[in-house]
This record gives C-alpha cells, sequence and structure tokens, in this order.
C-alpha cells in the first residue's frame, strides 16, 4: 500500500514560491506494494535540478572502479621533470615550447597543484599526460580530503585511494543536499519506540514500550556487496540490518532514554518505572538500579566519567556517582547497591518536567524542561550556572505559557552554543556565554521532540509530533531537507551519522535514511 | 646596519641591507658560515633582472613576521601588493618561482605557486592547455574515458 500524507505539506503557508533558499526540499518516502520503499521529491520546479537527480535511480550513480587509472599507473616511470622520448611530437618543436612543466621542476609542479580545488584539478589532469599523473597523486587528494572532509587515521589512510575517497564523500555531501537517500525500516518492536543509541558505527540498541531492548547491527557496504556476489544466480535480497540481542528488562514501564558510556562498556536507561539501570553492555546485564525519582524518567546523561545525571517528570535531576562496582561484587549487586547508588545532588529549579539533558564539556549539563527553560548545570558543584529563556517575543504571555515547553536539547561544545527544540516547533540557537536566543527557525508543524547534531557540527537533524524529519544547515540557518510521510505518528528519537538518520516513533518502528548506499566513505 | 652585495649570474652587483637579503635562507644560511665578508655573493642561477625583482619582493616583506603554521600559510590569500608585483609576463612569474625556490624564500614561493594554481583555477581544459602551451596528447578515446571519470564532480 502506498502511505503519503501530503496534506502536510505546503500548509498552512502554501502559495506563493519562495525564495529558492529558504525552501526546503521535501522528500516524501513512498512504501511501494512489494514492501520496498522509495523516494520522491515534492518540490515544484524550481529546485529541478534537485527533483531530477532524486528521481534518478541510486544505482546508477555507484561508482564503478575506473579501468582507466591503472593504465596510467604503469607508465608513473616517466613521471619526471622531462618527458622522456615517449612523445617524438613533442620533442620536434621543443623551442618554442614552454609548457609550465617543462620549466618548473616537478615539486613545484605539486606545489602549485596543491593549492587548486578538486574540480580545477580534474580539468588540468585533462590537460595532457603529464598533467593527469600529476594530478592523480594520491597525496595531493589526502591533503584535499583531509581540507574539505575530516582527518583520516593512519591506519586507514594506507588502504585507500583518496581519491575514490574523496569522490565518494563530496557524492554523499551532495545527496544531503538533494536528499538522496535509500530508505530501510527496522520492525521487531510490539510498542512505540523511545529511544535509540549508537553502540559503534555497525550496531545501534533500541528502546521501546514494551520494556525491551534491542541491538541492531548493519551490514557493511562490503558484507552487501560480497553477498550480491555469492549469490548471483537467485539475487536473493539479504537485509542490510538484522536484530541480534533482544533483552526484556526489569523496567517496570515503558524504556524510555538511552544513553552509551564513551568507552562503549556499559549503558544507562531511564523507564517511566522511575528508575535508571545500569547495564554493562558486554554480557547485557544489570549491574546497578539507581532509585531516587518519584515519577518517569524522561533522560539521562552521561558526564565525563565520574558522573551520571537523570532527568524526571518530577521537575527534578538526579547526581549520581559512576563508581564502577568492583567485579567481584557482580553477584552480590544487592549488597552493593544501597553504597553505590547514593544520589550526590538533586538539582532543583525547574517549574515543569525535565525533558532532555545533554552534556557540556566535562563538567556541565544542559536540561530542557517543559517549563520553557534550559538551566546549565555544573554537576560537581550542583549549581545552576544559567538559565535561558527566549524573552523576545512574550507579546503574547499567554500563548507563551502554553506553547513554549521545551522537549529536546543538544550542546555544540566547540561552538559554545545550544540548539533547543519545543512545543511551538521552532527550533532555537542559544549562545552559552552570553544566554541570548540568536535564532528561532521555523519549519515544523508541531513540537519538535528530539534531535541530534552530526560530529562537524553544520548539521543538525530533527524530528517531530508532525511526522517529518528536517535537516538544518547551521552554517546558513536554513532547512535543507524535510522527509514527508517516513513514519506513520509521532517521531520519538532520532540518531544522525555522516552517512545515516536513524529515527524511532510511536508507528513501532524504527527508520534507516541512508545517504552513503553504494559509496564505500569514512563514518564514525 | 649592514650590507649585503650580491652577484647576479650576468654579473650585476646589487647592494641590499643585510636582513632584506636574510629572507633567504640560502643566503642567511651562507653569512652565517662565511661570516662578515666584503665580497659578494655570487647567485650563478638568477638574472639581474629577476633578482631585481625578488630583491624588492624581500624589501617588502623585509619585517614580515614567519608564519609557521601550515595550515595559515596555505590559506591566507595573496595580499594586494603582492598581486600588484605578480603582474608580470609568464617567463617572469616562472623565472621569480624558480629563484625563490633556489634562494629558498618559502613565503614567495607559497605568492607565485598561489599565482600560477589562480591562472588555472575556474578555466576550461582548452583554456589551460592555451595559457601555458600544454600540448594534448590523449587519444579521443582517452579523453571521452577521463571526461567520464571525472562526471562526478561536474556542477549542476
Amino acid at each position: 500500500m502506498t502511505r503519503m500524507n501530503l496534506s502536510i505539506l505546503f500548509t498552512p503557508y502554501g502559495g506563493p514560491v519562495f525564495e529558492d533558499e529558504t525552501v526546503p526540499t521535501y522528500i516524501a518516502i513512498v512504501n511501494k506494494k512489494d514492501g520496498t520503499t522509495t523516494t520522491k521529491c515534492l518540490n515544484p520546479s524550481s529546485r529541478s535540478s534537485s527533483a531530477s537527480m532524486s528521481a534518478r535511480p541510486l544505482k546508477k550513480r555507484l561508482i564503478s572502479p575506473s579501468a582507466f587509472l591503472p593504465k596510467f599507473r604503469l607508465q608513473t616511470g616517466v613521471y619526471g621533470r622531462r618527458r622522456s622520448s615517449t612523445n617524438s611530437k613533442l620533442s620536434d618543436s621543443s623551442d618554442t615550447y614552454k609548457d609550465l612543466n617543462y620549466y618548473l621542476p616537478l615539486e613545484i609542479m605539486q606545489g602549485i597543484v596543491s593549492y587548486l580545488d578538486h574540480s580545477s584539478l580534474l580539468t588540468l589532469s585533462r590537460t595532457s599526460r603529464y598533467y593527469y599523473r600529476l594530478c592523480h597523486d594520491d597525496h595531493i587528494w589526502l591533503n584535499l580530503f583531509a581540507q574539505h572532509f575530516h582527518t583520516p587515521s593512519a591506519r586507514i589512510s594506507l588502504q585507500r585511494n583518496h581519491m575514490t575517497l574523496y569522490r565518494n564523500h563530496h557524492t554523499l555531501t551532495r545527496r544531503w543536499l538533494d536528499g538522496q537517500v535509500a530508505t530501510q525500516y527496522l520492525h521487531g518492536h510490539q510498542d512505540s519506540v523511545y529511544c535509540l543509541a549508537r553502540l559503534g558505527p555497525h550496531q545501534i540498541i533500541s528502546g521501546s514500550r514494551d520494556r525491551t531492548l534491542k541491538i541492531w547491527q548493519f551490514r557493511t557496504e562490503q558484507q552487501q556487496q560480497r553477498y550480491a556476489v555469492d549469490g548471483a544466480g537467485n539475487r536473493k535480497k539479504m537485509d542490510p540490518v538484522k536484530v541480534i540481542t533482544t533483552k526484556k528488562t526489569a523496567h517496570e514501564g515503558s524504556v524510555l532514554c538511552l544513553r552509551v558510556s564513551k568507552d562503549n562498556t556499559t549503558m544507562l536507561s531511564g523507564s517511566s518505572d522511575a528508575t535508571c539501570i545500569l547495564w554493562c553492555l558486554r554480557t547485557m546485564e544489570p549491574l546497578r538500579t539507581l532509585r531516587g525519582h518519584s515519577h518517569g524518567v524522561l533522560d539521562v546523561c552521561m558526564v565525563g566519567d565520574d558522573y551520571y545525571v537523570s532527568a524526571s517528570r518530577d521537575h527534578t535531576l538526579c547526581v549520581w556517582n559512576a563508581q564502577p562496582v568492583p567485579s567481584s561484587a557482580e553477584g552480590l549487586s544487592g549488597l552493593q547497591q544501597s553504597a553505590s547508588e547514593k544520589v550526590v545532588y538533586r538539582l532543583l529549579g525547574h517549574l515543569g518536567p525535565v525533558n532532555a539533558l545533554d552534556a557540556y564539556g566535562d563538567d556541565h549539563v544542559v536540561s530542557a524542561s517543559g517549563d520553557g527553560t534550559l538551566k546549565l548545570w555544573n554537576i560537581r558543584s550542583g549549581e545552576c550556572v544559567r538559565t535561558f529563556k527566549d524573552i523576545s517575543n512574550n507579546e503574547d504571555a499567554e500563548e507563551a505559557t502554553n506553547h513554549q515547553g521545551l522537549a529536546c536539547v543538544k550542546c555544540d561544545t566547540k561552538r559554545g552554543l545550544l540548539y533547543s527544540g519545543g512545543q511551538n516547533g521552532k527550533l532555537k540557537i542559544w549562545d552559552v556565554s552570553s544566554g541570548l536566543c540568536l535564532a528561532s527557525l521555523t519549519g515544523h508543524h508541531g513540537l519538535i521532540r528530539t534531535m541530534d547534531l552530526m560530529e562537524d557540527g553544520n548539521i543538525l537533524v530533527t524530528g517531530s509530533y508532525d511526522k517529518t524529519i528536517r535537516v538544518w544547515d547551521l552554517k546558513k540557518r536554513c532547512c535543507r531537507l524535510s522527509f514527508q510521510s517516513g513514519h506513520s505518528s509521532w517521531i520519538f528519537n532520532l540518531l544522525v551519522s555522516r552517512s545515516r538518520i536513524i529515527s524511532a516513533g510511536q508507528d513501532k518502528q524504527i527508520m534507516m535514511l541512508d545517504f552513503g548506499k553504494g559509496l564505500s566513505i569514512l563514518d564514525d | 646596519m649592514s650590507n649585503v652585495r650580491l652577484l647576479s649570474s650576468d654579473n650585476e652587483e646589487f647592494v641590499v641591507q643585510k636582513e632584506v637579503a636574510e629572507r633567504s635562507v640560502l643566503i642567511k644560511n651562507m653569512l652565517e658560515d662565511v661570516g662578515e665578508t666584503d665580497s659578494a655573493i655570487p647567485l650563478p642561477n638568477v638574472t639581474a633582472k629577476v633578482l631585481k625583482k625578488v630583491i624588492e619582493w624581500c624589501d617588502h616583506h623585509s619585517s614580515d613576521p614567519v608564519t609557521t603554521d601550515e595550515t595559515e600559510r596555505r590559506t591566507t590569500d595573496i595580499d594586494e601588493w603582492d598581486q600588484k608585483f605578480m603582474e608580470v609576463d609568464q617567463e617572469t612569474l616562472f623565472d621569480i618561482i624558480l629563484a625563490a625556490n633556489y634562494l629558498d624564500i618559502k613565503p614567495l614561493l607559497d605568492v607565485g605557486c598561489k599565482t600560477v594554481a589562480n591562472m588555472i583555477k575556474g578555466k576550461t581544459a582548452e583554456e589551460i592547455r592555451k595559457i601555458f602551451n600544454i600540448v594534448n596528447d590523449f587519444t579521443p578515446e582517452e579523453e571521452a574515458q577521463i571526461r567520464k571519470e571525472n562526471e562526478w564532480a561536474e556542477d549542476r
């Protein structure tokens, strides 16, 4: 069946065409009868270029290894200051010939091309064989890659062709602009999926109203391709994702929130039963239960290596000691609990449920509350350092008190910025040092329930009760993409990586939007 | 303030302030090795025409701080004075680059390389061939293949 909700697309502001920059690309995710999924760009003509891009099947854009490159590699022996006698045509006219490379030695030529961008490099490579070789030098592409994307670790660098890597990341960047994705649904939970956490580059864990946790394993691009070659005869389709563990929790309510420690050894879950459970990720066994709240735990957070913080519907935050339980006491966890379970601080100040948390550096945490404020806490002293409240639009006081509740927050410690979303559907950007709201971006038509920041801090993705997922360009402070109709109900949580958006919702499913399909890239 | 005498390949002598001449790491090292000397330093790879230009550049930049930050050096744009300075015919430009390389004047070499890179940026392959007298030695099949290879970078 085809499920597409078009009614929310161009309303309530629908009508005249906006300026190109301000209109995101609207993408519908369409489930076809055969169970597969396609995407469709919904924008009218103004963005026809991206529309045609999205309409083009993904497969055609997959990169096939070039048969051309090796041919030239064989000749690299003549890669020097003066071309050898391979080209007699040129030596005939040598007195009038003033080609750059006859003039300048190789190291200077390399210096010159190191100042070129990728497209100039490729154009130059088309002028002659000498330049082709010069511009395909792997070092140049390694430097370009490090400048534009990120510095690959030494181990990975050794094994890669950096021009291919650059090309794949360039393609990936384009897909983030166009919204060109492959969609995959992860089915398995019996009820609403409230929370997701990353366990590494190829695993995520989810928590649900069905009180279970599930670990999902993604097959890498290589693994998927390897299988496709093996089973070429019957072309049996392999699921790119599978559940590898299902764990029934001891929670007596929904699993509302999850956080994994930086070293990937432990995890915290929070539940509507007002408790938190600390898990050993290796064994998936509970280590400790944290009791201290009088209502549901809405979010949890690990700050530095020493503290856990929990936020609750009871309007408070609790700071817990993260001392590891001695391994000998594993069987005696009952005895250990009373000592380790003590609340270090109870942070008071919010006048409504505390919906979300995010660590700000190793000493601070930011909380977002239904009372419409964000608070920055020093968890070592237990003090509230700053309260953030947008006072710019209080002309309608009643509206303000009803619709200002905040549901999610993310911190960019490097830039000193906070991002918040809430009931009014506005994405707000806050300056930590001044406490001011720097921008308020509109687009969502319902409560923004969840957000995640890409590692480079330039892209933020939000998920809303309006059932859509929006991708925001934080440099330009505008909305780039809006994924319509992917979820049939409220979106509760999402995760972003360089190549994927993974979202979970009330419709019991987890959706994966894969921008990196068919590309071998460096992720995480 | 002491002066240094420099001798070009075509035997023209230039008298230059020591700290101006020491923008060249080659000359600086030479002076350190030889000590104070009255005789002119011979620079057999640089003609008077080019040496005059190089000295002009060193004089203008004699009090520049030395940038050790590689990324900063790479990413800074050519300043206005340098842009004017580099408005010379192509042969002179290449000669300045070669001289900067020989004399080991990194910032001047950078400016030279960036100037040439800017001449390449935004041009078509045919335009680049024209500017630098590059002879196309590809077969038509190879050209078609490369164009296909490069499709990913085309602006849409």
